[in-house]
């Protein structure tokens, strides 16, 4: 009798827990999803019609989206996501938005596990790198039959190209983010040069780096291991005039002007122009920081810190040698292809990347408008107002489905020229090899 | 007991049906078999199925995103041709080499240190203790710091007191490995020290008394008794060690991102790339079937030369 007892306690406990775990999820669901469930048709209508009308479109939509403002301002950009929900359902009654906050860590993980599973977004964000790789997966869905209506001229030329792959859109720029080499004033000065008249060349760059040098400072960073190689080794290709891939596809990492730029980064390691811990090194901000590096290269991010750390900056201008060109990221809402609502999901990414929403997102975030008519919200502040000119020089790193997996391969080449390995010709021409072998994987 | 072989015997002549036999299991364990359904369950979703889908997706070239096709053994080929893949695992063998007998010697030092009769005998196990309990990210963030490869770096500090120039630590590649096996050794020793400590603790106090009498010196004690009746806790700390060694992620993904020049690329950070950032599930899936082997057939080759029983 007491062991049927125990026995018939457990399975009530079993099912209590069976139950609350069911309920929980009933209770989750309940909450977040419409209180029906859209007629496939409204969805099929609205998707057929290139501009479709307010009415056609019904359903819901889920959009993901992440962190970008500190702590303290969350609230802000909350109130930012419901202003533009407002906006849309106002146009849009019938659609049910639900927006979800997904942290920056491991979010491409998350994306992935959830398109994978069918429970993903509707709407996410991306950034270059991504729009290739994701797209070449048919997990992005062109826009352009939902982009007759679109002003595509508004956008910077850049960043609109950075949501472009194989000569479809498949994402709209909200936001710009550029990077450049800004100096220490204090140093600058003690070096006997003026941080009114900043290197705009190599060899002015180079003759200061000297000068630096001989003062005991670094002359500026390279983050060999974790920015490579949006930070390091591409700004300084591009302005030598090289590149990883042609206009055709093909690779001219190894080209001479490749070569240049592989000689050039070991020459300012031999140097001592960066830091000997370059080879790996992820963040050396806090040389900078701490007063012993001249330049860091930094963005809208960076110059925040400094203005709370009160050091005494300026912003350089991208260098050139042959070009003139930096490497700026761009972010970009993207519609996925397994979405079953489309065209209701193309037009929020319109919505939401419109002049009024691009100005109060990067007015709250402090990014850069991707539009050129919202371009004057940072005329106030001289820092970002020059990191918006600098965007106008931007590169969003290089466009291809293999864009993210060929950095380690190259970081590795280029640790291994620093490390005296391989000669600069060797490591450019491994790394190209390596470029070859993984498009070879696609 | 008479009873219960006539029982037996009956049982066996009668040969009840399978129906009648899983009647009278029920009726005997059905508790048992109730409380173990949880586990079970968890032990086929979370293990068991993905043991099976990745061998099967071994033989896919699976993006995550995209569809997945059959691709037979092309996955397996390319493993058999891949220069990072064998570099990867000689990477592995080297940080077992510099983790795993230092973690086992060290726990077993602390262990004997904690073992002395003191007050303060305590309050050391808690501190040789707390690495473990503290997070791998931070403890990487204390090591990146300790070990920054330029004349900043504490450590470099204190090596210049010796006259020794500043090292480049994790951007040296004949170095960060051996730094990143220290920080797991410094992470891991508390564990150790632990397993240690009860088997220290199980070992008859009277092996020491009739030692003693014998005129056995500190040394051949600890030599003669202590090392050897440590035999099982040996075993099972060297498989944890080796098994963690093998799955050594972390530090690299924290600290080297696999370099410099793949210096730190282990297979499971190499595994890593390939399926998630590469998004070749398949081939990812070949690359943990290589780790289960190996894993495997170092398990059973220990326990050949170590898993003896030991009589008191």
């Amino acid at each position: 009798m007491f062991k049927k007892g125990i026995l018939l306690l457990a399975i009530l406990v079993w099912s209590l827990a069976l139950v609350a775990c069911g309920s929980n999820g009933n209770r989750d669901t309940a909450a977040s999803s419409p209180p029906a469930s859209p007629p496939p048709s409204a969805s099929a209508s609205g998707e057929s019609s290139g501009t479709p009308a307010g009415e056609a479109l019904s359903g819901e939509i889920t959009v993901w989206a992440h962190p970008y403002v500190s702590e303290e301002k969350a609230s802000e950009l909350k109130a930012f996501w419901n202003a533009v929900i407002q906006d849309y359902n106002a146009k849009y009654p019938n659609v049910k938005v639900k927006y979800e906050e997904i942290p920056w860590k491991e979010r491409e993980q998350k994306i992935l596990t959830a398109i994978a599973s069918g429970t993903g977004p509707d709407v996410f964000y991306q950034i270059p790198d991504q729009v290739p790789q994701f797209a070449n997966q048919g997990v992005l869905a062109p826009l352009d039959d939902y982009l007759a209506d679109a002003d595509l001229a508004d956008f910077n030329e850049g960043a609109l190209r950075a949501g472009n792959f194989g000569g479809k859109q498949y994402a709209l720029p909200i936001l710009q983010e550029t990077q450049t080499l800004i100096y220490n004033a204090d140093i600058v000065k003690a070096i006997g040069e003026d941080p009114a008249k900043l290197p705009t060349t190599w060899d002015e760059f180079n003759a200061w780096a000297e000068k630096a040098v001989s003062k005991g400072y670094y002359a500026r960073d390279f983050a060999g291991a974790e920015a490579c190689c949006n930070a390091t080794l591409y700004p300084l290709l591009w302005q030598k005039g090289g590149d990883v891939l042609a206009e055709d596809g093909s690779v001219i990492l190894d080209n001479e002007a490749g070569v240049a730029t592989f000689q050039y980064i070991k020459d300012m390691y031999d140097k001592k122009w960066i830091p000997a811990d370059s080879v790996s090194n992820k963040d050396q901000f806090p040389e900078f920081l701490s007063g012993k590096m001249m330049a860091i290269w930094g963005s809208g991010y960076t110059v925040n810190v400094l203005n709370e750390e009160k050091i005494n900056y300026v912003i350089g201008e991208p260098l050139t040698d042959k070009v003139k060109a930096t490497f700026g990221t761009v972010g970009m809402f993207v519609v996925s292809e397994k979405s079953k609502n489309k065209a209701a999901a193309a037009e929020f990414v319109k919505l939401l990347t419109n002049k009024e929403n691009q100005e109060a997102f990067n007015k709250l975030t402090n990014y850069i408008p991707a539009r050129k008519s919202a371009g004057s919200i940072h005329d106030g502040d001289e820092a970002m107002k020059k990191m918006t000119e600098i965007a106008a020089v931007s590169r969003p790193g290089i466009v291809s489905p293999v864009a993210r997996t060929i950095m380690p391969k190259i970081q590795a080449e280029i640790a291994a020229m620093l490390e005296g390995a391989k000669t600069p010709q060797e490591a450019a021409g491994a790394a190209a090899q390596a470029v070859k072998d993984e498009l070879a994987k696609l | 007991m008479k009873a219960y072989a006539t029982a037996d015997t009956a049982n066996v002549s009668a040969k009840p049906g399978l129906a009648a036999r899983l009647k009278k299991e029920w009726r005997k364990n059905a508790f048992v078999y109730v409380v173990l359904v949880p586990v079970l369950l968890h032990f086929l979703v979370f293990q068991a199925f993905p043991l099976g889908f990745s061998f099967v997706l071994s033989f896919m070239d699976w993006p995550i995103i995209g569809k997945a096709e059959f691709a037979g053994f092309k996955n397996w080929e390319t493993f058999l041709h891949d220069r990072l893949a064998w570099k990867s695992i000689g990477n592995t063998l080297l940080f077992s080499l510099y983790y795993i007998l230092p973690t086992m010697g060290i726990g077993l030092l602390l262990a004997l240190l904690v073992s002395v009769r003191s007050k303060l005998a305590g309050f050391f196990k808690s501190v040789y203790f707390v690495p473990v309990v503290t997070s791998f990210v931070v403890i990487s963030g204390i090591w990146a710091w300790i070990f920054k490869g330029n004349d900043t770096g504490i450590f470099n500090y204190v090596l210049s007191w010796f006259g020794i120039g500043p090292q480049l630590f994790f951007s040296d590649s004949k170095q960060a490995m051996i730094v990143l096996a220290s920080l797991s050794v410094f992470k891991v020793c508390g564990s150790t020290m632990v397993y240690y400590y009860a088997g220290l603790k199980s070992i008859p106090a009277h092996l020491y008394e009739a030692a003693k009498i014998d005129g056995a010196s500190g040394w051949t004690m600890f030599w003669r008794i202590t090392f050897v009746l440590l035999l099982p806790i040996h075993f099972y700390v060297a498989i944890f060690t080796t098994i963690g060694s093998f799955q050594i992620f972390d530090s690299a993904f924290l600290l080297t991102s696999g370099g410099p020049n793949y210096a730190t690329t282990t297979i499971v950070y190499y595994l890593y790339q390939e399926g998630f950032v590469g998004l070749r599930m398949g081939y990812a899936s070949v690359l943990a079937y290589v780790l289960f082997f190996i894993v495997l057939i170092l398990s059973l080759v220990q326990r050949k030369f170590l898993g003896k029983e030991v009589h008191y």
